[in-house]
């Protein structure tokens, strides 16, 4: 008995101190809420059906507890899903898939990249040239120039965007376009790591695609 | 009482110390700091099932319903509860036993998030021996209706109090806890052992590698102790998960089990296939020496069991299951097939 208590002490103190040993910095770093929930909640089960905000709150508390999350880890997870719920009630143009095959050299005489011709439509689909389905295939690291012409839905933003293309993931990389009537160039670069990267479209253009499938 | 007044002194000690380890920042970071700015509603979320297990000498039906009421309480505390009944319809040498329900209350707790690092449970909680009984076990989330064979001695819950959480090792390892002690109670639907023990894990992110460590002992009129390892890997490169467990008691007997599954998700597979899932599983008991004291689900003599599965997701929601297997016994060698189909439910 006296050895479990002084074990229980023990864990009990040294758990403290490990608390305490975190600087502010630690503490408040920036955590990927969208990374967080493919490396702790997938481990498991596949995605949940879409819930408000509010009801995942419940989840994300349930799930720090039962998956021991960080508080921040848990506050990440809540804060992507929070952000799903929202724009997937808000996407209906989301068939557009980012296929990354594998990795070559990307030469200095690529300065430009190749040419991706992309129809976001006014019927909210996304269409890519001279391929069957919605999907660019793109070797990592390859620089594009993606063509997009960008047709007006049923409704447009606040900024006078009919459409959008976005990668959560590569947000920070540049996969965050606004899309304006017209056709224009945008020039993005693949990221490294191959995979397959789904395009969602933040626009709420009026009624279209729910889900890329 | 003298064990109990020690786990209660020692929470009284560390809540403290955890709320003064964020420096000049406040006591603790709600939970809505970085999250969303709101409260929660309370869920109803769980799954049902339905599977069916056909042996040699006998067929049996098993429908299982088990709700989850998830109740947040600002953004410091939860209440969640898990009940779980169940019916055996089993047709054994030529008749029908009789049908009986099952209903379990599987846990009904109060989570209290004393820190980053530190939760606080009180009430009914489901024991943290290895990982299958609190990650695996729903019936919407397990790769194979059959649980493994160990999987009798460590599903049980306790009337108590718990501390769990979890603290990074830097950026690459994350240290997990779970500490627990369990009073007796006799009750048909929330009974509990008299015990104590704790699970520790280390989780590496980038490799998404978890080892973990259990230890429990019963405190009751039978005085033993029971360990437990268990890993789970989920591989990067390619859709594959594995996982397994071991068991070592003098008591209950050694065992263990390691499962794989491999998720068709890939864009080369035709789309059908991209909502299957093949898995096999490897597990083997080795039963003790003497009478295990009890009434556990499990092998009466030693027992080796491959299983091999395929899962199909209907909708997200909805799973198929059928699975294959040969259970080689020291007595008698047969074949199992099991077929399931599960849903999950949110509200």
């Amino acid at each position: 008995m006296k050895s479990l208590l002084l074990v229980t002490l023990i864990v009990g103190t040294a758990l403290s101190a490990l608390a305490g040993s975190n600087t502010p910095s630690q503490t408040r770093r920036t955590v990927d809420g969208e990374l967080v929930y493919k490396t702790n909640c997938t481990r498991c089960h596949n995605t949940p059906p879409s819930l408000s905000a509010r009801q995942s709150k419940a989840v994300a508390l349930h799930m720090r507890v039962r998956a021991n999350l960080l508080a921040e880890q848990a506050d990440a997870v809540l804060e992507y899903l929070a952000e799903s719920a929202k724009s997937k009630s808000m996407r209906t143009i989301a068939c557009l898939l980012l296929l990354l095959l594998g990795s070559i050299a990307v030469g200095a005489d690529l300065p430009e990249g190749r040419i991706v011709e992309i129809v976001a439509a006014g019927d909210n689909t996304f269409r890519v040239a001279n391929a069957k389905s919605a999907v660019i295939r793109a070797h990592s690291g390859e620089m594009l120039r993606l063509r997009i012409t960008a047709q007006h839905g049923s409704e447009l933003a606040r900024d006078g965007a009919v459409h959008s293309l976005v990668i959560r993931s590569l947000r920070d990389q540049g996969w965050d376009l606004r899309l304006y009537e017209g056709t224009h160039d945008y020039q993005v670069k693949a990221p490294a790591d191959p995979g397959e990267y789904p395009v969602e479209c933040t626009v709420k253009c009026g009624r279209g695609h729910e889900t890329c499938t | 009482m003298k064990f109990v007044v020690s786990i209660v002194a020692t929470v009284l000690l560390s809540v403290p110390l955890f709320c003064q380890s964020n420096g000049s920042t406040a006591p603790n970071q709600p939970i809505n700091e970085t999250g969303g700015h709101f409260d929660g509603v309370p869920i109803i979320t769980g799954g049902m099932a339905l599977n069916a297990t056909f042996e040699p000498h006998s067929n049996n039906m098993n429908p299982v319903f088990a709700p989850i009421f998830l109740v947040p309480l600002g953004h410091r505390a939860l209440i969640e509860s898990e009940f779980e009944g169940e019916s055996d319809i089993t047709y054994s040498h030529g008749g029908y036993e009789p049908v009986g329900f099952e209903k379990n209350l599987e846990y009904a707790q109060l989570d209290f998030f004393a820190s980053k690092y530190l939760t606080i449970i009180a009430g009914r909680y489901a024991i943290p021996f290895n990982i299958y009984k609190e990650r695996f076990d729903a019936r919407w989330i397990r790769n194979l209706a059959a649980e493994p064979m160990i999987f009798g001695f460590g599903d049980s819950s306790g009337n108590g109090g718990q501390l769990r959480g979890a603290i990074p090792l830097g950026s690459a390892a994350q240290f997990s806890y779970a500490g627990y002690f369990s009073a007796l109670t006799h009750n048909i639907s929330a009974g509990a052992d008299r015990q104590a023990g704790l699970r520790t894990g280390l989780f590496f992110p980038g490799p998404r590698f978890e080892a973990g460590f259990s230890f429990n002992r019963l405190l009751g009129s039978d005085r033993f102790n029971r360990f437990g390892a268990d890993f789970t890997w989920n591989l990067r490169q390619v859709p594959v998960d594995v996982r397994g467990e071991a068991l070592m008691s003098s008591v209950f007997g050694n065992g263990y089990w390691l499962e794989s599954a491999y998720r068709f998700s890939s864009s080369r597979y035709p789309r059908f296939f991209r909502r299957s899932q093949a898995v096999v599983r490897g597990e083997q008991y080795l039963h003790p020496n003497g009478d295990i004291p009890g009434d556990f689900e499990a092998p009466d003599s030693d027992a080796t069991r491959v299983l091999g599965g395929w899962n199909y997701w209907i909708s997200d929601a909805v799973r198929a299951q059928v699975a294959f297997g040969r259970q080689f016994n020291s007595t008698d060698d047969h074949n199992v097939w099991t077929l399931g189909i599960s849903y999950r439910f949110v509200k």
